[in-house]
């Protein structure tokens, strides 16, 4: 941050950042406004007084009956036995909406084809505020990170080069792996609906979506504040993988690299396996072995860099099934780490998938946000935001409120909000990998 | 800044954390207007539902606005709550229900005024063992971190006018004739505000050094 606007911006926005989405504590009204209610109009209009009488009378008796037919409607709903995932209300829903980020930005297109952009939508209507495509040379956004403000993202930008495959059904172009990935700034203004796009001094680190035997960018993190980028970088083995945290003002960076067996992010699929507590100093991780077991862990990011292991703590592990572990967030308090967890059954095929709140202190489970269990393979699922007391969170999960015990065949998956056992989809919110999308 | 301020369209989306929701009759829309509410009679009952759905979609971003104010969690809660009840009660003479949003932002823009007001004048009546009146909560503290913490105490030693400036420019990312209309102020008074406030605090975080 050199210039004294760019300091105050950042201020600004750690200062926004410390009142999450659905923070807001109750409205307490007076009873009574002081003055007594009516039909402002006009002055010359002096005959409004003779109906002010009649009209509170009116309204009196409107709000007596609408309070009776609430308090009926309320003692039948308390009569009923809990019903803990029934059909969402619009007002529920609405405020199911409101209560995350207002705006996200998403890679539109399906990935493995060229020419990502990048969409900024309202979270509660899915509409289009902006969109930006990548400068040239680029050819394709490839992962998007955004800070604790609602308006603040990073984007990484990869060239293309074409590919004679001779197959018409085969991709013409393929990501370019020896290119780097370029990384650049996205500010939106919703006042203007506009979305401006600065190239970030950050050095550019090995491009290329991860792939099998292919050094890739697993995922990236901006900080909260905006003012640090953590990078995850996956290459193919005996080389270690790494994660870099680099100033997004001057591009200063600092690398720790992981000594020893197990991997970072996950090989197979290209998700996000970093996260941010509130701090800006606290990076969570996710660290694992094998297709069976994953963790988090907790890097202090001011530290020197150096061996990732020594210079992180573990915070949590779970089992995992299937082929990705799914994204983690850890809440802004650093207090709590939220990861899904997924466990097989061979016969009959079936699996259990858990949203799960862990002590990032004991590392012990503190809560289940989320359960469905249906037949089959288990896909992914993933923790994409979460609000500063994990009880909101915006999940990759099948389309149905949590099920209970019921087994759910072949669920299809969406982007929503998760809170209590309500599950609300978010408008036009899709993502082919989780990297493709950021609040 | 006027009570009536005029509410362009822009202006009406200019709140971080204004989200906006599925319009129904009481309920604000994105842009802070209220439907149902123009015309007809108007009750206890439909303003408190009113203005309870504009707190909704609103009062995050007005704490947000708040807290960059006066640095207080606590303090912007209270100011943002005050605007509101303000709102509940001056909700009948309100003529142009479509600028609620600007009377509430104009309140709780007030009331940051006050607070810093408040805190000038007990610090000068506070003694040596007393906690300073502008201390900041320690969890607050903690998630800005130093550096922005300079930066915005710094900003709070600014002249109301120009600490409003800056906010409107470099948080809310409004335009000169957008902040010309919310401050009441010609687009030279916003320009020539802005610079001199942003030499200022230039000179203000050098001399922290």
């Amino acid at each position: 941050m050199n210039t004294t606007e760019d300091r105050l911006r950042a201020a600004a926005l750690a200062a926004a950042g410390t009142v999450a989405p659905g923070s807001a504590p109750p409205l307490h009204l007076p009873d009574q406004p002081a003055r007594r209610f009516g039909v402002p109009g006009p002055p010359h209009r002096r005959g409004w007084r003779r109906w002010a009488a009649p009209l509170a009378a009116a309204a009196s008796v409107i709000a007596v009956v609408a309070a009776s037919l609430a308090i009926t409607s309320g003692g039948g709903a308390r009569a009923r036995p809990p019903v803990p995932s029934g059909p969402e209300t619009a007002p529920a829903r609405a405020a199911a909406l409101a209560s995350v980020p207002p705006y996200y930005l998403t890679l539109t297109g399906y990935s493995g084809q060229p020419h990502l952009h990048a969409v900024l939508r309202a979270s509660a209507t899915g509409s289009v505020l902006a969109s930006v495509t990548p400068p040239r040379p680029y050819g394709t956004f490839t992962h998007v990170s955004g800070a604790a403000d609602d308006r603040t993202f990073v984007l990484a930008a990869q060239r293309w080069v074409p590919v004679p495959t001779g197959k018409k059904s085969a991709a013409a172009q393929r990501l370019d792996n020896a290119a780097r990935t370029k990384f650049f700034l996205l500010r939106f203004s919703p006042t203007a609906r506009t979305a401006r796009l600065t190239a970030l001094p950050v050095p550019m680190e090995p491009g290329g979506l991860p792939q099998e035997g292919l050094t890739g960018l697993a995922g990236i993190a901006l900080s909260p504040d905006g003012s640090k980028l953590a990078i995850a970088i996956d290459r193919p083995a005996p080389l270690p993988p790494e994660i870099t945290v680099a100033s997004v003002a001057t591009g200063s960076e600092r690398t720790w690299v992981w000594q020893g067996k197990g991997w970072i992010g996950d090989h197979m699929d290209s998700f996000q396996p970093l996260s941010w507590a509130a701090d800006g100093r606290t990076l969570a991780f996710q660290q694992g072995h094998g297709f069976v077991t994953a963790g988090a862990r907790l890097l202090d990011t001011d530290l020197p860099g150096g061996n990732l292991r020594s210079s992180s703590r573990p915070a949590a592990q779970w089992h995992f099934a299937g082929d990705n572990a799914g994204n983690i967030a850890i809440t802004p308090d650093g207090s709590k780490i939220i990861a899904p967890v997924t466990t097989f059954q061979r016969h009959p095929s079936r699996s259990v998938l858990q949203i799960t709140e862990f002590s990032a202190t004991t590392g012990k489970m503190v809560r289940v946000a989320g359960h469905w269990q249906y037949a089959g393979t288990a896909g992914g699922q993933d923790i994409l935001w979460t609000n500063p007391s994990g009880s909101t969170l915006i999940v990759i999960s099948p389309d149905i409120s949590p099920a209970g015990h019921r087994y759910l065949p072949n669920p299809p998956w969406a982007v929503s909000v998760l809170t209590g056992d309500q599950l609300t989809p978010l408008p036009r919110a899709n993502a082919h990998y989780t990297g493709e999308i950021a609040w | 800044v006027k009570a009536d301020i005029p509410n362009t369209a822009k202006d009406r989306e200019l709140l971080p954390g204004g989200t906006g929701s599925q319009r129904t009759a009481g309920a604000p829309d994105r842009a802070g207007t209220l439907a149902g509410t123009g015309t007809g009679p108007i009750g206890v009952a439909d303003a408190r539902t009113a203005v309870t759905a504009l707190y909704q979609v609103h009062a995050v971003g007005l704490i947000r606005l708040a807290i960059i104010m006066t640095g207080d969690r606590q303090a912007a809660e209270d100011v943002v709550q005050e605007a509101f009840c303000g709102l509940f009660r001056r909700w009948a003479h309100l003529a142009d229900k479509d600028k609620a949003l600007s009377y509430v932002r104009s309140c709780a823009l007030n009331g940051c005024r006050s607070e810093l007001r408040r805190r000038i004048r007990n610090e000068r009546r506070a003694t040596r063992d007393t906690v300073p009146a502008d201390a900041e909560s320690a969890e607050y503290a903690a998630l800005v971190g130093e550096e922005h913490r300079e930066v915005l105490a710094a900003l709070r030693r600014l002249p109301g006018r120009q600490r409003e400036a800056l906010v409107f420019r470099f948080y809310l990312d409004l335009s000169e004739p957008e902040i010309a209309a919310t401050m009441g102020i010609s687009q030279g008074t916003v320009k020539s505000t802005t610079s001199r406030a942003l030499a200022a605090l230039g000179r203000l975080l050098e001399e922290d050094r």
